[in-house]
């Protein structure tokens, strides 16, 4: 996870720092495929696909730079539905993590403490469970920007998946 | 990165062309909220490309690569992802190859 300071001005970048596997306790981050910062920029949140997890960042709002805050892993305490994760996204609204879990074909769920950005596991969505298709390979999560919508695209079942906020369940599957 | 209008496909930026670095294998991109820049991942070069945008045409112009290795830049090997913070103050990158 590496931090650039922007001049909103002219776009170039300055390197600010990078945190990485294993430096300073920062876990979860093997093979950093995905990040996703919180709208309301007080948070940004790494997959690490080799870890099987989320690393969770409190970010300062003055100069953008980050301190590791905690790290949820498939397996442990509950989570379910990371296994290979390749995407992660915040809803607008900050309520919510999605992650993307490619070889669990799933999407898994976390509510977002809005204080700290810490993360509370809620569900995994499975291929093939409650009725749920379309998302075999499960590689890339995005919320609509009305928060009420789940898309995930199912890298091997060539399709989208589409879930409803709230009802928990699948309604549409595009192919 | 390519650029194509429905009637012009002149508007593309491509590695090596035009003084552009950095786009090897880009595996990601996204604009900036003030609509004002445009930064791709570039896998193959280890590097992100800064481009400025101009609104009324997309046209890009290219600014700058953050490499790998280069000028004190670490944490970016095989960068795969990036994404802009909301305040536009900053780029985080996520890259797999960057182990300790």
């Amino acid at each position: 996870m590496t931090v650039f300071a922007r001049n909103a001005n002219t776009g170039m970048l300055s390197f600010a720092e990078a945190h990485k596997q294993g430096i300073n306790g920062v876990t979860g981050l093997n093979y950093a495929y995905c990040v996703a910062v919180s709208s309301d920029g007080l948070n940004v949140y790494a997959i690490g696909t080799y870890s099987n997890a989320v690393a969770v960042f409190r970010r300062n709002i003055t100069n953008g730079t980050l301190t590791f805050f905690e790290v949820k892993t498939q397996g442990i305490a509950g989570v379910d539905g990371l296994t290979a994760t390749k995407s992660i996204a915040v809803s607008p609204s900050g309520e919510y993590v999605y992650a993307a879990g490619r070889d669990d074909n799933a999407v898994a769920v976390f509510r977002r403490d809005q204080q700290t950005g810490a993360l509370t596991f809620v569900e995994a969505q499975k291929n093939g469970i409650k009725g749920v298709t379309g998302l075999q390979g499960s590689y890339a999560v995005t919320v609509s920007p009305d928060n009420q919508h789940i898309y995930a695209a199912g890298l091997f079942d060539n399709a989208i998946a589409v879930f409803e906020v709230g009802q928990a369940r699948r309604r549409a599957v595009r192919r | 990165m390519y650029v194509a209008a429905e009637t012009d496909s002149s508007l593309a930026q491509k590695n090596g062309a035009n003084g552009v670095e950095g786009l090897a294998l880009a595996r990601n991109v996204k604009v900036s909220l003030d609509g004002r820049h445009v930064y791709a991942a570039g896998f193959g070069n280890s590097a992100i490309a800064v481009f400025s945008r101009t609104a009324t045409t997309g046209k890009l112009r290219f600014v700058q690569m953050v490499k790998e290795g280069v000028n004190g830049v670490s944490g970016l090997s095989d960068v795969a992802s990036l994404e802009l913070s909301p305040d536009g103050g900053n780029v985080y990158a996520a890259a797999v190859g960057s182990v300790p």
